[in-house]
């Protein structure tokens, strides 16, 4: 196993949940042993699961016959207040709304409905470093919700998509999605033209936000 | 955005290798803190209990030492890793062979182990469980839930995954997303 591997294959994690066969289990402690990185991942794994372990992460304020009680990470959706859908919701209406800026032509003619379902094709971190397949909607445009695994930012994400030889093509700002949520990214199927591979960078300021671009290939619907 | 933090760490390097067999005590300090980290990692799917896993983790590093003072077994600093992995597999296979009763760690693994630690290593372990503490109660709630019905209450995984209506690749992002966020809280306690 190399580092890319690991962290394609979210390794670390798949160690913890006991998800691994032993050839690999041992070929992935082979790396951890001799990457760094991954042996800083470890390390922090370690210390998190044995303190979960020996009880340090128990909530307190939990009465102990609740203690079964499991709460859903996606409960289904009972007020317009607590719904977890709003992010998704007022990401979706401003990918639609940028969608009929950015798309050459409207999304939709005068003659069909006043409204269109978009299927967002996921980039999760997983894929990060290794390509995803992803379907084109109405006009070829692609609609992504990028996963973003957990990273916390402060003002706005800048985004950019070039081709795999690096020539940008589309590129913007976006304001940061609630905690938990993606961030939804509506392409022109204008734009996704000359190339089989593209590939999506964030930026936070002038750093790089992912550690590594999402890639993905654009297949027809 | 706030970058991933990185644990403090050293360059295995041939300066590092030195030091080690000359015996400096602060990089005999860091090599077996650091390799401590990642041999408990390793042992305890291996071995049934605390003590058996320390005496994997001793007979490890001392082999790792003797061989080092006599020259023999790393032949470049980078390789330094690798060969500690190997000699903590060797040590196991033998330890599996001795007959020692060695199945994967249950419940039972946090019992307290009944060696007295040196004063030293008791205030640096109180000190990182209190770190540790630190940075999971700094979790969001249903962070620290998933890690304790994963790894305190050790329910079914598939149970876990229809309670929160996620599959178990999400399962692992979940986990992916709690285990960076430890690992920033982690850092900021060493740092503070």
């Amino acid at each position: 196993m190399d580092h890319l591997q690991a962290v394609n294959t979210l390794a670390i994690e798949r160690y913890l949940l006991d998800e691994m066969p032993q050839e690999e289990r041992e070929s992935f402690e082979e790396h951890y042993f001799s990457c760094l990185e991954c042996a800083e991942d470890a390390r922090a794994a370690s210390a998190m699961r044995d303190g979960a372990a020996a009880g340090l992460a128990r909530t307190q304020a939990v009465p102990a016959a609740d203690r079964g009680a499991v709460l859903p990470f996606r409960p289904p959706v009972r007020s317009w207040r607590s719904s977890v859908a709003l992010p998704w919701a007022a990401a979706a209406l401003l990918a639609i709304g940028l969608g009929y800026q950015t798309v050459q032509g409207p999304l939709l003619s005068r003659h069909e409905a006043d409204s269109v379902a978009l299927t967002p094709s996921t980039l999760r971190p997983a894929s990060r470093g290794q390509e995803a397949v992803v379907t084109a909607g109405p006009n070829g445009a692609v609609t992504l919700a990028v996963d973003l695994g957990g990273a916390q930012f402060e003002s706005s994400i800048k985004y950019d998509f070039a081709t795999a030889d690096g020539k940008t093509i589309a590129s913007g700002v976006a304001t940061p999605p609630a905690a938990g949520a993606p961030l939804l990214l509506m392409v022109s199927g204008s734009v996704l033209k000359g190339s089989d591979t593209y590939v999506l960078t964030l930026h936070d300021g002038p750093g790089v936000l992912t550690p590594a671009p999402y890639r993905f290939r654009v297949k027809a619907p | 955005m706030v970058g991933l933090p990185r644990l403090p760490r050293h360059e295995f390097d041939r300066a590092y290798l030195e030091r080690l067999i000359a015996g400096d005590p602060d990089t005999e300090a860091h090599f077996t803190r650091y390799f401590g980290d990642l041999l408990s990692l390793k042992l305890r799917s291996r071995l049934r209990s605390r003590e058996q896993i320390e005496d994997a983790k001793q007979e490890t590093f001392a082999r790792v030492f003797t061989s080092l003072r006599r020259k023999s077994g790393v032949k470049t600093p980078e390789a330094l890793g690798a060969f500690v992995n190997s000699v903590c597999n060797n040590v196991v296979f033998e330890m599996y062979r001795s007959g020692s009763r060695t199945v994967a760690l249950e419940e039972e693994f946090d019992a307290a182990d009944e060696r007295q630690p040196g004063a030293d290593s008791a205030i640096a372990a109180g000190e990182d469980r209190e770190r540790v503490r630190a940075a999971l109660v700094a979790l969001p709630t249903k962070e620290r839930e998933l890690l304790t019905w994963l790894f305190f209450e050790g329910r079914d995984k598939d149970q876990v995954c229809r309670d929160l209506h996620v599959d178990r690749d999400y399962l692992r992002v979940l986990l992916h997303r709690a285990k960076n966020r430890f690992r920033e809280r982690f850092v900021q306690e060493y740092t503070e």
